[in-house]
Formats: structure tokens, C-alpha cells, sequence
């Protein structure tokens, strides 16, 4: 056998491998050759080097040229020394290190010398030495504490070695008899000792049994019990022979160690944690109490089994690989898994030995579980956090002190302050302008668990909002109150929204009930109205008279009345053609010239580039003469009035705004006066039927309400601005009819200025039943020099051709008019009056009414809706046409 | 009827209101015209069919059968009907050859020149006006 196994083997069966290899301080074992055969992992850390690198090598390599001689001398000695060396790191660098080194023996002889390094860089050599000092001492009375033993089978005798009987507490040569040996141990270890022991004097198994055993004064020891059959010559097994030693404080220190590095380096409570040991068979050589509370088996049933047969169940496991791989590699492992045999989350720590393992056990199952639990809960926040960001409606979590702990998306967009602003401040302070009603809610909230109702907030940029807000009180896991969840909701536009159709609903069965009410009452005023004639027709008397004309007049406004209401009632259906703006203002500008007094200031500010819209123009009209005649109402004493005409574009946010207008292209009329001007909550009023401000009899308190329905259909939208005593602008809004482009501007103000073509005096007759055409139509003709008549159907046409043969120079007639047609007037006045040109004009764009037109003598058309320029040149050039001829 | 004058011309009145009964009777008496009166719709089918008048002074609105199937009813009958009503939109669907319409409240003068108007176009023994 060579030294280095036979110093292995010694250091095994000593166990003192497994001690080193634990230990914290740079430790190294050599072969009485002063051959390295081992070292632990703090040397090679210290040393910065690999285990390959040092095994095998001469002691003296470790240490610097200076300390090498003196650091081999001592070994050579081969008694236990210690003294000051300098190890030799692989970067060539120096460590100065105390140096002990100690024999171990077996039987009597020295077989394998262990060396300690302590770092003393730090510190004086003696006072490292003399700590160490007591450590020394214990190992010494370890390598004491062997003794050997022999059971002569012929006899069954025992005998023990001095060392063992002080070992036991037996004095020199006291034997205790082979029963009285086995009854030291522990009944159950007692029968695996027998048993053992039974087995090499029958069979020759040798072995190495870790148990328990009582000495003679009764201490309890951890001892291990190497046995093997001896054979005489013929091969019979003559004894069993073995050694004992106490291996009792080796485990304890272990533990200690294990514990204090655990305690150390992660400040848990190791006490609390299960270590157990086992050896190179993975044998339990050593458990905790609280070892053998987490593997649910006292240390008598683990001790000196192997780990697979007392819990099979750690097979297969991630513990049974972290064993196996810390064996293998040499280094420590942490595995943390569920043990589902024992329904438990363990932390395990596995620290290699030479001879085994050490293993470390905590149960983490509280930790793992709240891990998993606040995991849970993370996702748990995190799906909610993401659902409550997309949330349109502001969520707010804030804590019993009106802290702010969590502000969505929604809550930033909604109060304009991001959520890192706000986390942490009071939004009783932050949001609340009544905090009176916050405060009571709040203790609602505290109360009953849950509040709804409405707030009134204010944002950062101090727009006040009216907020619907549903709060849920929010306890903690011990059901204590915690905090509140509110989830506020903006109905600030939803409420004007439901006052808009509240209104609209109000006017609508207003409207409703008035058209009832109006049918009957012109009921009423009949028999009224006819008899205050009849009397009137028989009567002589002046005064008399005067009177009954009085209540004539009387019936006959009510009548007026009920006639708007009816057709308020009715809702205003209008024709939809392209109006030109500009043109309605003209007549308008003639209708407040006559209307209007000479101390009040009238001033039309057109647009040439007016956008089109699509509508009635009677109706807009109307609208207008409303306006201009409240205007001229409010201002009694004189004063401006202006009506103004251009084009804007409602982009999104104006729409929003205010709620009325989809966003797009508008043609905007604004009448505004410097009269008396309105309180905001008559403002409030004017657009509802039946209100008005004016005196009894003076208005009907439709005109607005009227106005504005006649608005609502034509999509476009009134609004109005007033102050007392300054004056008053409604602003309408009507959507452009064609998508404004530069073309179209550039066309339309050339259609105003000199390219189109201009009349030069003609006669031109429109035929229109359609009063409105007829005007707008008579409007364009006369401004660009002819000059017109009209009429409002075939026979009126036809009439007024006959009556002055030749005078008319061309005809406009519209296609579609009750009784006679547009084409049978054609056809009439083209066989009277054959070189008289005609230009149809039709809503009707389809193929068939031109076809008809033409065959009625018609060659010029015009499709409704057309634009002044379009008029101009088609008449302009059926004009021409006719002198060509 | 029986005490109808050889001149008089009979109107029919039929209103279920009796005020305007009473004071379209007073209207047309004084104007001269005989007038006889019903109150439903029912009424001035019967009446029209048993002894048609020379014209039907109609409101548009009474119990019975509605405006436009009595309409087509006295469509049969040839005679001219003067419908009134409350409501222009309702007169104005009325519209038709033989048949005029009045906004109530009634001016007597409309009314009177209205009936004129019609007589003298319903009246296919008399000159056609130009």
C-alpha cells in the first residue's frame, strides 16, 4: 500500500476528511512523504489555484522559497507544530499564515499529518495561535478518543484496547463482558450492532456501523463501529476485530459549523433549520431535533440507515439530483422544491464531504407559500392594473387618509396630473372643491362599505367637472379597513347631453301638447271670428265698429299663433339645396333696411369664399330675420348690430367641446348686437318654446325654439353668448355642402367678380312655384344685369308671354310644379313663342327629365342645386344661342 | 227639407262642433243660401246621397268615417265640398278639382267668396270662367 492511500485511509476512517473539508480556515492533509493528498475548498480560494494543482505536490510547493525549509522541517518532525509560514498564492503574491500540523495515527502509527492555515495578515501570530489554541487541544483528544476491539468467536470474549475503555469510561482493563458491551448501546442500535456484528462471524461482511452508546458513567456517545471477520489458516472466521471511536464532538461540529455559516450568511434563523449528515453510503450519521421534525422521523429511526430506505420517497426528487450533484462536483448545491410526501417547501443546502454529505434543511413552505400567494396577488395587481388602465372611467385608490395609493390612466387624462404627481398626496386636497360632501361620502364609504352619488371635482387646468363616483371600501387580509377603490366617472358632457335631450323631449311634448291644444282652439276662434264679422257687417255705429275690429284683429293674431305652433309642432321639413350664404345675406341686408330703425347700425361683413351649404334657404332666412329682429328688439334705444358671415373648420376638440358638432367643415353666420344682453339663465331658456322676454302679445316665444329646430335639421347648430347690459351673439353653425378646396375658392370668387358672363338688360322670366327660388333665383339674374319677372306657375307664365309678345327674352322655369308641368310649358311656349329660349331647371338629374326636357323644346338645363356662375352662363349662353340663330 | 226656396241654394254644413254649426248657419242664412247641417261623417254621406246639396261646407275632423274616405264618398255625389280645418297641412291634402279649403278660424269674406268660387265652377249649366 502506498503512503498516500494508507494516509487516505487512516484520514477516512478517522472521518477527520469530513471534518477539514468543512472547515472554514485553509486546511490540507499529506502522506507521510509530505505528498499532498487532500485539501479543502478554503485553500483553494486563498490560494487562488485548482485542486489538480495541488494534489500531488511536495508541502513545500505551498509555501513561499523563504518559509518552504522551515514549513518542512516542521513537518518532518511529524508531531503535532505550529508556527508562522508564508503561503504561496498562484499570482505569486504572499499570504502570511499561521501553520499547524497534526499527525494522525494509526495504530500507534503515524500515517497522515492534517495542516491548518489562519490568515495573520491581519493580525499578531501568537494571539491566532492561541485561539486556535483550543480547537488544537479538542482534535487531539479526537485522535485520543480510538480505541481498537477484538471478539474471539471460539470464546466469544471481548477485549478492548486501554484507549477504548477511556474512551467508554471503563478504566484500563476493565472489560465489560460482549454482553455487557452490547447493552451500552441503545436498544434498537444494540440489534443493528448485533446483527452486524452476528453477520461478519458468520459470513465475513465487514462493517462500519455509526450508532449510538452509552459509556460507563452513562454519557451518550455518537460512535463508529468499523468491524471485520479475521480467518485462521483453514479460512474459518476465528474473531471479528474492528475499531470504535467517538465521533461524537466531529458532528457537533459540523453542526456548529454549518450553523454559525448559515447564521452568517443568511441572517436566518439557523436554529430553526434541520441539518443532518450522511455519510459516503448516505447513511444518516447525524440529525438535528429539527431535522427530525422536518423528515418526520426521530434521529433513532434515520441514524446509521441509509437516506433511500427510511424515506424511499427522495427518490426521483430534485433534492435526491442536488445529492448526488454535490457529490460529484465537489461543491455545495441549494435546491428548493416541494416535498410532497411530507407536504412541505424545504430550502436544502448540501455541503460535499470527504465521506459524505451535510446536509441542511429549512422549511420554507410559509415563505413559499406567501411567495406564492403575493405572486399571486402581483399578477392578480398587475392583470387589474392593466384592465384598470385601459378603464375609461378614472380609478383612484387612496388610503383612509385620502392619500393617493393608485391612479389609472383614465384618472391622468381625466384631472391632467400623472400618477407619479399624485401618488402619495391627499386628493381631498387635490380634487375636491366641496370637500364638505367628500368628507361625507367618505364616512358613507366607512360606514356602510360602499358609496355612490355625484361629486363635483376640478381638474389641474380648473375646469370643474361633475363626476359620477361608485366607492367601495376595501379591507385588508385581517379584515381591516384599508383603503377605498373609487372609480370616478366624467358626466360632465354626459349631463349636458341629458339636458339636451331632456330639453329636446320637453320641447318635443310641448310641441306635441300645443299642436293638440292649437287644433281645438282654432275651434274656438271660429265662431268668434265670424261672428264679431257678421256683427261688424250689420253695424253703424263707429265706436261699436272700432270694437268689433279690435276683436277681430284679436282672433286673428291668435290664430297667427296657433298657426306656429302647429307648425312647431310639426317639426320643419325644408328642400335641400346648395345655398350660397352670400346671397341670403343680401336678403337679408334688404329686409333690415326696412326693418330695422335709423339709430341702429347695420353692418354685413360677407366672406367671397363662402363655403356652400345644403338646405332650405327660406328657412335659413327665416332664421336670420329672427335674429335681426330680437337684435333690433334688445337694443330699443339704437346701437350695432352685425352679421357676419365665414369658414370654419371644427376639428375634434372643439366638437368635444361642445357636443353639438360633429367635427368638419362649417360656414359660420354670427348676428351680434350691443343690446340689453341676457342673465345666464334666461340664456338657458331662449332656445325652448313659449319662453321669450318680450312683453304679452309681442312674441309668440317660438321664433328661437323655431330657429333652432330649423337648425338641428339643416345638422348644423346655434349657440349663444350674452352679457347684461353689453349685448348678445348667437353664432350658427351650418355644415359646408362640398369639401372646400382651393379650386372651388378660386371659382366661386371669380363667380363674384367679372368673369361670368353679365346680362346686358334681357328680360328673363322665372317660373318657380317655389317663392324662395324664385327670389334667389331673380337675386343672381338681377345682379348681373338683367332684368326679371317671374311667376309662380305654367298659366302665370303662359299669361304673361301672351299679354306682351316678344318682351320676355328667356324663360327659367323649373320642371317639377303642380298642375302644369315645366315640360308642357315648354312645349306651350315654345309652339307660341318658337326663338324664345328656355332653360329648365330640375332636381331631377337623371337622363329621362333632360330627354323630356328636349323634346318639349328645352335645350338649355339646369340641375338643381346650381351655382350663380352655372345660372349665369347657362342663361348667357341660351341667350346666345338664340342670337346665333 | 222641405221648405226649400226655388232660388235658395242649399248648402250642407256638417261640423260636430255645434258653435260653428250655428255660426256657419248664421254666415250662409245671411248670405242667403239655405243651409241644412249634420254632425259626423256618417251623417253627410246619408244626407248627400238622400237629397244631394249644391255644396258641403266640411270640417276635417269628426267622428265617424275619416276625412278622406268621406271625400271619396262625396266624390260620388259630384258635389263641391269646402273643407275646413284646423291644421293647413291636413286642408291641403284635400285638394282636388271640385273641392276648395279654408284655415279655421274662417274669415266670413274667404269663406263667402269661396263658396261663390265653387259654385260657380261645380255649376256645369253655368258659363265656365275664363
Amino acid at each position: 500500500m502506498t503512503d498516500a492511500l494508507t494516509a487516505r485511509e487512516s484520514l477516512s476512517r478517522f472521518g477527520f476528511d469530513s471534518l477539514f473539508s468543512g472547515y472554514p480556515d485553509p486546511t490540507f492533509a499529506m502522506d507521510v512523504a509530505g505528498t499532498i493528498i487532500d485539501c479543502n475548498e478554503a485553500l483553494l480560494t486563498e490560494l487562488g489555484t485548482l485542486s489538480g494543482s495541488i494534489i500531488g505536490s511536495p508541502i513545500s510547493s505551498l509555501f513561499s522559497e523563504r518559509t518552504a525549509e522551515a514549513a518542512s522541517a516542521e513537518f518532518a518532525a511529524r508531531g503535532p507544530s505550529r508556527f508562522a509560514a508564508e503561503l504561496l498564492r498562484a499570482d505569486g503574491s504572499l499570504l502570511r499564515a499561521a501553520i499547524v500540523l497534526f499527525p494522525v495515527e494509526l495504530d500507534g502509527v503515524v500515517t497522515a499529518i492534517v495542516g491548518f492555515a489562519h490568515d495573520i495578515e491581519a493580525q499578531d501570530v501568537t494571539e491566532v495561535i492561541a485561539a486556535r489554541g483550543k480547537a488544537l487541544e479538542r482534535m487531539a483528544g479526537r485522535l485520543a478518543l480510538m480505541g481498537a476491539w477484538t471478539i474471539e468467536l471460539s470464546t466469544n470474549t471481548l477485549h478492548w484496547s486501554d484507549e477504548l475503555c477511556q474512551i467508554l469510561d471503563f478504566g484500563p482493563g476493565e472489560h465489560p463482558t460482549l454482553e455487557q458491551a452490547f447493552a451500552l448501546h441503545p436498544d434498537e442500535d444494540r440489534l443493528a450492532f448485533e446483527r452486524a456484528v452476528d453477520r461478519a462471524a458468520v459470513d465475513g461482511t465487514p462493517f462500519d456501523e455509526r450508532r449510538s452508546m452509552y459509556t460507563a458513567t452513562g454519557r451518550l456517545l455518537r460512535i463508529r463501529a468499523l468491524g471485520e471477520a479475521v480467518r485462521d489458516r483453514s479460512g474459518d472466521i476465528v474473531r471479528v476485530q474492528g475499531a470504535l471511536y467517538d465521533i461524537t464532538d466531529q458532528f457537533d461540529a459540523i453542526a456548529q459549523k454549518i450553523e454559525s455559516e448559515e447564521r452568517l450568511s443568511s441572517m436566518v434563523d439557523a436554529i430553526t433549520d434541520g441539518i443532518a449528515i450522511l455519510d459516503t453510503e448516505w447513511a444518516y450519521s447525524y440529525v438535528n431535533p429539527r431535522a427530525e421534525e422536518i423528515l418526520g422521523q426521530p434521529a433513532d429511526h434515520l441514524l446509521g440507515r441509509v437516506m433511500w430506505d427510511v424515506l424511499p420517497d427522495w427518490r426521483g426528487t430534485e433534492f435526491a439530483i442536488a445529492f448526488k450533484s454535490a457529490e460529484l462536483e465537489r461543491t455545495t448545491i441549494t435546491v428548493r422544491d416541494y416535498y410532497e410526501p411530507l407536504g412541505l417547501w424545504l430550502d436544502v443546502r448540501v455541503y460535499p464531504l470527504s465521506n459524505g454529505l451535510a446536509i441542511y434543511f429549512r422549511d420554507v413552505s410559509e415563505e413559499e407559500l406567501a411567495r406564492e400567494k403575493s405572486a399571486a396577488d402581483e399578477k392578480r395587481i398587475a392583470a387589474q392594473a392593466a384592465l384598470l388602465d385601459v378603464a375609461r372611467d378614472a380609478i383612484v385608490v387612496r388610503g383612509l387618509d385620502h392619500t393617493i395609493r393608485y391612479w389609472n390612466r383614465a384618472a391622468s387624462e381625466l384631472y391632467g396630473w400623472s400618477s407619479d404627481e399624485v401618488i402619495g398626496s391627499s386628493i381631498r386636497e387635490l380634487v375636491y372643491l366641496d370637500v364638505e360632501t367628500f368628507d361625507a361620502a367618505t364616512a358613507a364609504t366607512m360606514r356602510d362599505g360602499a358609496w355612490n352619488g355625484e361629486t363635483e371635482q376640478i381638474t389641474r387646468s380648473g375646469e370643474r367637472l361633475i363626476v359620477d363616483c361608485s366607492w367601495t371600501l376595501v379591507n385588508d387580509d385581517a379584515g381591516n379597513p384599508d383603503s377605498i377603490f373609487a372609480v370616478n366617472t366624467d358626466i360632465t358632457a354626459r349631463r349636458s347631453q341629458e339636458e339636451r335631450v331632456l330639453r329636446a323631449q320637453r320641447m318635443e311634448s310641448l310641441g306635441t301638447l300645443a299642436g293638440g291644444v292649437a287644433h281645438d282652439l282654432n275651434n274656438v276662434l271660429t265662431p268668434i271670428l265670424m261672428s264679431v264679422q257678421m256683427l261688424a257687417l250689420g253695424e253703424d255705429d263707429p265706436g261699436r265698429s272700432e270694437l268689433l275690429g279690435v276683436m277681430e284683429a284679436s282672433v286673428k293674431r291668435g290664430a297667427e299663433m296657433i298657426r306656429q305652433v302647429l307648425s312647431f309642432a310639426r317639426g320643419v321639413e325644408g328642400r335641400r339645396i346648395e345655398v350660397d350664404l352670400n346671397t341670403l345675406l343680401v336678403e337679408l341686408e334688404s329686409e333690415c333696411n326696412e326693418a330695422l330703425a335709423d339709430n341702429v347700425e347695420f353692418t354685413l361683413r360677407a366672406d367671397d369664399k363662402l363655403w356652400r351649404t345644403n338646405g332650405d334657404p327660406t328657412q335659413l332666412l327665416q332664421v336670420l330675420i329672427n335674429l335681426v329682429y330680437n337684435a333690433r328688439d334688445a337694443m330699443p334705444d339704437g346701437g350695432g348690430l352685425v352679421v357676419a358671415a365665414r369658414n370654419v373648420t371644427i376639428d375634434q376638440s372643439f366638437s368635444s367641446l361642445t357636443h353639438l358638432a360633429s367635427p368638419g367643415d362649417y360656414i359660420l353666420l354670427t348676428v351680434e348686437d350691443t343690446g340689453s344682453g341676457m342673465t345666464p339663465d334666461i340664456m338657458d331658456k331662449i332656445f325652448e318654446p313659449f319662453f321669450t322676454t318680450k312683453d304679452l302679445g309681442q312674441g309668440t316665444g317660438l321664433g328661437l325654439a323655431t330657429s333652432a329646430a330649423i337648425l338641428r335639421s339643416h345638422e348644423g347648430f346655434i349657440q349663444v353668448y350674452s352679457e347684461p347690459g353689453k349685448g348678445t351673439r348667437f353664432s350658427i353653425h351650418l355644415p359646408a355642402s362640398t369639401e372646400p378646396d382651393g379650386e372651388s375658392e378660386i371659382d366661386h370668387s371669380a363667380d363674384v367678380t367679372e368673369e361670368l358672363p353679365r346680362g346686358n338688360g334681357e328680360l328673363v322670366l322665372i317660373v318657380d312655384d317655389e317663392s324662395a327660388i324664385r327670389q334667389i333665383t331673380r337675386t343672381a339674374l338681377e345682379a348681373f344685369g338683367y332684368v326679371t319677372v317671374v311667376a309662380s306657375n305654367g298659366n302665370e307664365a303662359i299669361e304673361f308671354c301672351d299679354s306682351s309678345p316678344g318682351s320676355v327674352d328667356l324663360v327659367v322655369t323649373d320642371m317639377m310644379m303642380p298642375l302644369m308641368d315645366g315640360a308642357a310649358l315648354a312645349s306651350r311656349l315654345h309652339s307660341a313663342h318658337p326663338s324664345m329660349p328656355i332653360v329648365a331647371m330640375s332636381g331631377l338629374n337623371t337622363n329621362g327629365g333632360i330627354v323630356r326636357a328636349a323634346d318639349s323644346g328645352v335645350h338649355n338645363f339646369l340641375a338643381k342645386p346650381f351655382t350663380t356662375g352655372e345660372l349665369l352662363r347657362v342663361v348667357r349662353s341660351a341667350l346666345d344661342g338664340r342670337s346665333q340663330h | 227639407m222641405s221648405t226649400r226656396g226655388r232660388d235658395a241654394t242649399r248648402i250642407m254644413v256638417a261640423d260636430d262642433d255645434p258653435l260653428i254649426r250655428t255660426v256657419l248657419r248664421f254666415a250662409l242664412e245671411g248670405a242667403g243660401y239655405e243651409v241644412s247641417a249634420t254632425d259626423s261623417g256618417d251623417g253627410v254621406i246619408a244626407a248627400t246621397a238622400a237629397d244631394a246639396p249644391a255644396l258641403i261646407v266640411l270640417d276635417a275632423r269628426m267622428p265617424g268615417p275619416g276625412l278622406s274616405t268621406t271625400l271619396a264618398t262625396l266624390r260620388l255625389s259630384r258635389v263641391p265640398v269646402l273643407v275646413l280645418s284646423g291644421d293647413e297641412i291636413v286642408a291641403k291634402g284635400t285638394v282636388t278639382p271640385g273641392l276648395a279649403y279654408l284655415t279655421k278660424p274662417v274669415d266670413i269674406n274667404e269663406l263667402l267668396s269661396t263658396i261663390t268660387r265653387l259654385l260657380s265652377g261645380a255649376t256645369h249649366s253655368a258659363p265656365a270662367h275664363d
